[in-house]
């Protein structure tokens, strides 16, 4: 049944959410120094004092959630809470306009190859998308920078400059992407097309395009999301990347500052709150995925 | 496995081919030391002495790819074929025993997924400090639940199968059902499994050498080359396209291997 189903889900979730937060405190328990003592200049013998113990560490890690949780940035003072509920804007921002513009690219090309079968304009596509879906991040950074900075000098290469600046880390995390992309949807369109009920759309004299556009694409975009859904890590990753590559001022490079920095209060409570929100985001698309795709529905009353 | 296309896979073996001989054979004729520095010879372009040219400390470009692309692919092999073995193993044992073990396996899995893409590796690192030895631990631990994940399934598909029944009725051991029943029918799964995600393990190490979590400077590796490289863009685009395009070269190799085989 898909209550039972849901319900498992969530409960598993909880579970995980419950060990990520206790293994994070405790991590954040066993390192030298307390957040309360770790401003600058005053900071304390990090084993003077009576340090209060783990259970209750815990307990004051639930009680104050979010605000005061994660405790303060070893190095700027500051909340951790506060330090990414700065910078997040910014990812989102960037993560927004990144998907955007791969769907924009890929959704088109990927039509227009399924559309193409076989033909040589079809191969040619898929020989460069394989090309694309290979170059690395840290490597197609540099190579946008020096094209579009170095050399033509109408983008900047880091920092914030209004909407300019978002240009670059957002194309480095698309073309991979959308190259990606282009051939799940030309795979999951062709498998589509072979299905009986294309069969009799086209018997009745609907055009082609038509029938990819409005039938073929609307029925695979399930199958679709389920694989992008695989490759969110990877993106994830990309993205981290990307922002500190182009001082892009969002929660990956703060990550990665706090990493070089060793602002090991920062670092765990960056990495304890994305996977409090990976989890969360999972278990919304599985549960979202079984109440709004009727085969999994039905599959489930069976 | 099966070959789809084999136009690509000899494009793949050859790039991987010219990987290979650039990280392992080059070392032998050219025998310029990586760590050298010449403070004279900052930021020189590529010429006939030095043919990649060389890097903000005087140090030669081309000695330094090679010695990163050693570090690079002699680490994704051994963590490869470690989460292979770790993967494998655990993930049967936890299928065929079942009970409190599968349960307490299934929740460490689920405790290790939830940490997205880079991101464990990078806590593991960070946990255990940079270098080596520590980032061959991280990403094997990263890399070996998804290979468990894959075996268990395979194992408790197969496990209530006639042949398991009857070969438990002759009197095997757990020893030897697991090792003469179960790995001939999960290692094919799990070894192209580990062969397809080489190329994501030669990424995450750059990646994380590239954050400052990996490989530590002065011992050079492709990302962290490329992250040094980066402060010179206006002056030395060759820092960072070079490795840049060895990284590049030696994902794609393993990408068309990876896709003209039909597993």
């Amino acid at each position: 049944m898909i209550v039972d189903l849901v319900k498992k889900r969530i409960i598993n979730s909880l579970f995980t959410v419950f060990a990520v937060s206790f293994t994070g405190i405790l991590i954040l328990s066993l390192l030298p120094g307390t957040p309360e003592e770790a401003k600058i200049g005053e900071r304390a013998h990090p084993f003077q004092g009576e340090s209060p113990s783990f259970i209750s560490k815990y307990w004051n890690f639930l009680r104050n959630f979010p605000e005061r949780a994660l405790g303060n940035s070893l190095v700027s003072g500051r909340r951790v809470i506060d330090e990414v509920l700065d910078a997040f804007p910014y990812s989102f921002l960037l993560a927004l306009f990144s998907v955007l513009l791969s769907l924009a690219i890929s959704i088109p090309i990927g039509i227009f190859t399924a559309l193409n079968k076989e033909k040589t304009v079809d191969t040619l596509i898929l020989a460069i998308s394989v090309f694309f879906n290979s170059l690395p991040v840290i490597s197609l950074g540099p190579l946008l920078a020096v094209i579009f900075s170095v050399r033509l000098g109408i983008l900047p290469v880091s920092g914030l400059d209004g909407f300019k600046s978002i240009i670059l880390p957002s194309l480095t995390l698309s073309i991979p992407f959308s190259a990606y992309l282009i051939r799940i949807i030309r795979k999951s369109l062709l498998e589509e097309l072979k299905k009986g009920y294309i069969l009799s759309i086209r018997a009745r004299g609907v055009r082609n395009i038509r029938i990819v556009i409005f039938h073929a694409l609307r029925n695979s975009i399930f199958s679709i999301i389920t694989v992008v859904n695989l490759r969110i890590g990877n993106l994830i990753t990309g993205a981290i990347l990307t922002e500190s590559m182009f001082s892009f001022p969002g929660v990956g490079r703060l990550l990665v500052r706090s990493v070089a920095g060793r602002d090991y209060n920062l670092a765990f409570g960056i990495m304890i709150l994305s996977s409090l929100i990976y989890v969360f985001l999972t278990l919304i698309t599985d549960i979202s995925y079984a109440i709004l795709d009727p085969r999994i529905r039905y599959a489930c009353k069976e | 496995m099966l070959v789809k296309n084999k136009k690509l896979i000899f494009a793949g073996l050859f790039l991987i081919f010219f990987v290979f001989s650039f990280s392992f054979i080059l070392p032998f004729f050219y025998k310029i030391s990586p760590f050298s520095i010449n403070l004279d010879k900052r930021l020189s372009k590529p010429c006939f002495k030095a043919p990649f040219g060389t890097d903000e400390l005087g140090r030669d470009l081309l000695a330094r790819i090679s010695y990163g692309g050693r570090i690079s692919l002699s680490l994704s092999f051994v963590v490869t074929f470690l989460s292979l073995f770790t993967g494998t193993l655990l993930g049967s044992l936890s299928g065929w025993i079942g009970g409190i073990f599968d349960e307490v396996v299934g929740r460490v899995v689920d405790f290790f997924l939830a940490f997205p893409g880079i991101i464990l590796a990078l806590g593991i690192a960070l946990l255990l400090g940079g270098g080596f030895f520590n980032l061959i631990l991280a990403l094997t631990i990263a890399n070996t639940i998804e290979v468990l994940r894959i075996s268990r399934a395979q194992t408790l598909k197969i496990k209530n199968m006639e042949f398991i029944k009857a070969s438990l009725l002759m009197g095997s051991s757990s020893y030897k059902i697991i090792t003469h029943h179960f790995f001939p029918h999960i290692l094919p799964i799990t070894l192209s499994h580990s062969l397809l995600s080489i190329p994501s393990i030669i990424l995450s190490e750059a990646g994380l050498s590239f954050i400052g979590a990996g490989i530590t400077p002065p011992i050079p590796s492709l990302g962290n080359i490329i992250a040094e490289g980066r402060y010179h863009l206006f002056e030395a685009v060759h820092l960072t396209l070079i490795p840049g395009l060895f990284l590049f070269v030696s994902v794609l190799g393993f990408n068309l291997v990876g896709e003209s085989l039909e597993a």
